[in-house]
């Protein structure tokens, strides 16, 4: 009898997994935070002339709610009158030109190979994954102890191509 | 069976429901102003909307030196806060225990109600209960004792590990720890005032009375002031003691119980001093059993710099547990005064944002002076001495893929020798998924009196390994599924047996083996206007077990008193504005229990069947007085009268049940201006 009763539970657990996960639609971490903070590099970084087109470019590597609210965000702001276009993709192989590249947490690895393929090119590398400046990203975001987002900056890297990070952007970066 | 399809079937639909409802109320606002860059600095990492993530980011220090939110520290924590024991209109803290898993009450002797956690009865030594960072263990035995003892309404947050915790806290923390953490304590700032009266068919069930007082004086100064009386009885009904004696009794007359607390705490700038008296009176129909217990504690926190803080923390308690009085002829029957001097010294470095090291050291001091009995501890003994000392470190790790978090604890005790308890835990939350793989060493230290009756004793040992899976459906809905093992050795057992002359011979002797693994799910729900909390647990003895006083014959999968299923869930609604409703429920399978005896006056073993625990609470926050808060309930509607059985083969037949009990509970809180 007590057989019964834990397969029966066990199915039970399994179905009511499988029923939340088509159903529950929100998120947990604050991807909202994460494009917000984005939007805000896209205003206290400074591109090069010959990168100011009419659109201003975010690739998002890999799968993240992120997108999902950069697109929202996209459709109501702009950057000092550029257009933003954003554009999810797997790897460093599909990346055409972007002004930011964000590294969702699960593509971390693509890194290295996005560094290469962008080494000459003024684009802004950002990762959700924590420490990933000390390997030659731009930007890379933490979580403190009391839950609150923030960010470190390479100030070399971002030199290095071409770009400007206005001081107050500076001046809120975290540092050890 | 169809009983269990039914159940089954029901709590399904209670996921599907919910998650309907759940889903229907997930519409994003996709509004965002612009934020300036200072507005930048106050941005969460995760969603804070709901209260149950409120809950989740909330830091837990119980189970680690070092806080970590609820899906990463490494335990399996259950948290119980102020707003669930006002809804649920908890009498006692028993009716909140109960409903988390693992969780469970038996008898020990004389009616004293003590805790039993994963089938295993952990009263004595094996689940440590602090209260605003005192130990509420008596040192005599290291019991913990319940039963209307706890001023429920003045706490704030209750967090419970239900795995080990002796790398951090030492010998008396091996199943588990419950850290209360009370309104004044937690710098409750104003006064609070609450009551409570339970009726019984043909008595009184319980009248309880509490204030808390917290007011900072200035930024640095801050003081608390916490009183609590109750009176209660254990049951209203018939008791047949298991050798039948003596005539059957009344318990309405013969199971009184009556606390007292008083919890006074002061705060200058970083340093905190606390005091405290506990006192409880137990009657059965043969004794009258007092504890009165004292304890001081002070603490200051040197913030030596950014990176390194050092903490001195000084403890002294002094007790009389366990004191004996014959009823019927009012002459004391036994009285010891135990006393423990405590210093600590804990220091926490953090290398970096990742890497944290916590080092400390301990040393205490324990006496014991028989009041009485000059031969207690021996001929001519009255004053028995014991020291310990303690070191103990912990490293946390943070890395990206998981946080692992090492550390052990070495205790030297001056009667019984050493004991080495290290653990590794590797735990990490995955935006909605998290995971914990948990494993540690535990021991039982044997008490004063376990040493005074076995001068052989050896500390008892655990290892235990634990996994947790979670997912975080939405920000206000979450399942997690925890399985466990425990295997304990040198298992510290209390016998007696009687001797010609009419009186008898106590001892404590090590076992070989024992332990348990099972399975506990809990499920949370928190939307605006209700929340609802499911848990299931399951337990079964392991197969090696060698301590024949747990076993049960019938059933091997047992241990005496504690049922292989629980079941729980808790609900509040609120109905209209101020008016809530909350159901609880308490579903457990057959126990077993001693009961009755042969014809060779032996005690055998009795079967008892399945009950459901059902309760009714309303609570109304009166319109017309802000901080008034009205509730009437009713516990065990079914009227089941469940006894609570003994946890072993000790010669005391089961505790008879309550009747139901209805309850009437008034709350008045003000709070000071500017707070």
């Amino acid at each position: 009898m007590n057989k019964n009763f834990f397969y029966i539970f066990s199915v039970a657990l399994a179905l009511l997994s499988f029923g939340p996960c088509q159903l529950g639609t929100a998120q947990i971490s604050n991807y909202k935070a994460y494009s917000i903070f984005i939007y805000s590099f896209s205003k206290y970084v400074h591109w090069p002339p010959e990168a100011n087109n009419k659109e201003f470019k975010i690739a998002v590597v890999g799968k993240s709610q992120v997108f999902d609210e950069l697109s929202t965000m996209a459709q109501t702001k702009n950057r000092e009158g550029q257009k933003i276009v954003v554009t999810q993709v797997n790897d460093a192989e599909d990346i055409d030109f972007a002004h930011i590249v964000y590294i969702t947490e699960g593509k971390s690895s693509t890194l290295a190979g996005i560094l290469a393929k962008t080494s000459t090119t003024p684009v802004l590398v950002i990762t959700e994954r924590d420490g990933l400046i000390k390997k030659g990203a731009g930007i890379s975001f933490l979580i403190t102890e009391e839950n609150s987002l923030r960010f470190e900056l390479n100030e070399e890297a971002i030199a290095k191509r071409n770009l400007k990070v206005a001081k107050n952007l500076q001046t809120l970066a975290y540092k050890e | 069976m169809k009983r269990k399809y039914l159940w089954i079937s029901l709590i399904l639909q209670f996921f599907l429901i919910a998650n309907y409802y759940n889903s229907q109320a997930q519409q994003v606002n996709d509004s965002r102003p612009d934020v300036s860059l200072d507005e930048l600095l106050n941005l969460k990492a995760t969603e804070e909307g709901s209260d149950l993530q409120k809950m989740l980011n909330e830091k837990v220090t119980a189970s680690s030196k070092k806080a970590l939110s609820l899906r990463e520290t490494p335990g399996i924590v259950s948290i119980i806060t102020k707003e669930e024991i006002k809804n649920l209109g908890a009498r006692d803290l028993v009716d909140m225990l109960k409903l988390v898993p693992g969780f469970d009450f038996a008898t020990d002797v004389e009616f004293i109600i003590g805790v039993g956690l994963r089938g295993n009865w952990a009263n004595e030594g094996k689940v440590l209960l602090m209260v605003d960072g005192q130990d509420y263990n008596e040192i005599l035995y290291q019991t913990l004792i319940f039963g209307n003892k706890f001023p429920v309404d003045q706490i704030e947050k209750i967090e419970i590990i239900r795995g080990p915790g002796s790398s951090i806290y030492g010998g008396t923390a091996e199943y588990g720890v419950i850290n209360i953490i009370t309104k004044g304590g937690n710098g409750f700032q104003g006064v609070s005032v609450s009551g409570s009266y339970g009726f019984l068919p043909n008595s009184y069930g319980r009248r309880n009375l509490g204030i808390t007082f917290g007011k900072s004086f200035t930024e640095d100064f801050s003081l608390d002031i916490s009183l609590f009386k109750s009176e209660a009885i254990k049951s209203d009904q018939p008791f047949q003691d298991l050798y039948n004696e003596n005539d059957p009794v009344d318990l309405t007359d013969y199971s009184n119980t009556n606390a007292t607390n008083i919890n006074v705490g002061l705060k200058y700038k970083n340093t905190k001093i606390r005091a405290i008296y506990d006192g409880y009176e137990n009657f059965n129909p043969n004794f009258r059993v007092d504890f009165n217990n004292y304890f001081l504690s002070a603490q200051h926190t040197f913030k030596v710099n950014k990176k390194f803080t050092l903490t001195p923390t000084f403890n002294y308690s002094h007790q009389i547990p366990w004191q004996y009085t014959v009823l019927q002829t009012g002459e004391p029957d036994y009285k010891v005064k135990a006393e423990r001097t405590k210093a600590n010294v804990t220091g926490s470095y953090d290398f970096t944002r990742k890497i944290n090291l916590i080092a400390g050291t301990e040393v205490f001091f324990d006496k014991a002076k028989s009041l009485l009995d000059d031969e207690n501890f021996g001929e001519g003994i009255t004053n028995v001495n014991y020291a310990n000392t303690s070191f103990f470190s912990q490293a946390l790790l943070k890395y990206y893929f998981a946080n692992v978090t090492l550390g052990f604890r070495y205790d030297k005790h001056s009667a019984f020798g050493a004991a080495f308890v290290p653990r590794l835990a590797v735990t990490k939350r995955f935006n909605k998924f998290h995971f914990k793989a948990l494993y540690s060493q535990s021991y039982r230290a044997p008490g004063i009196e376990n040493i005074n009756l076995n001068s052989n004793i050896l500390p008892e040992r655990s290892h235990i390994s634990e996994l947790e899976l979670g997912y975080q459906f939405t920000p206000e809905m979450i399942l997690a599924v925890n399985v466990y093992k425990i295997n304990t050795k040198d298992v510290i057992i209390y016998s007696y047996v009687d001797l010609d002359d009419g009186n008898y011979l106590e001892e404590y002797a090590n076992f070989d083996k024992s332990g348990t693994s099972g399975i506990e799910v809990v499920y949370k729900i928190k939307q605006a206007r209700w929340n609802a909390n499911l848990t299931y647990s399951f337990y079964q003895a392991n197969k090696n077990n060698t301590v024949d006083t747990y076993m049960v014959e019938p059933n091997p999968n047992l241990f005496v008193a504690f049922p292989g299923h629980k079941f729980t869930s808790s609900a509040s609604f609120e109905i209209l504005h101020g008016l809530r409703l909350n159901p609880s429920l308490v579903y457990e399978t057959e126990r077993y229990g001693y009961n009755q005896i042969n014809e060779e006056e032996i005690p055998v073993l009795s079967r008892f069947a399945p009950y459901t625990l059902v309760n009714l609470f309303v609570n109304y926050d009166l319109p017309c007085v802000e901080g008034l808060t009205t509730g009437i309930g009713a516990y065990d509607l079914l009227n089941e009268k469940e006894p609570v059985l003994q946890a072993y083969n000790g010669d005391y037949a089961p505790v008879s049940g309550r009747s139901r009990e209805f309850l009437l509970k008034l709350s008045y809180q003000i709070p000071f201006k500017g707070n």
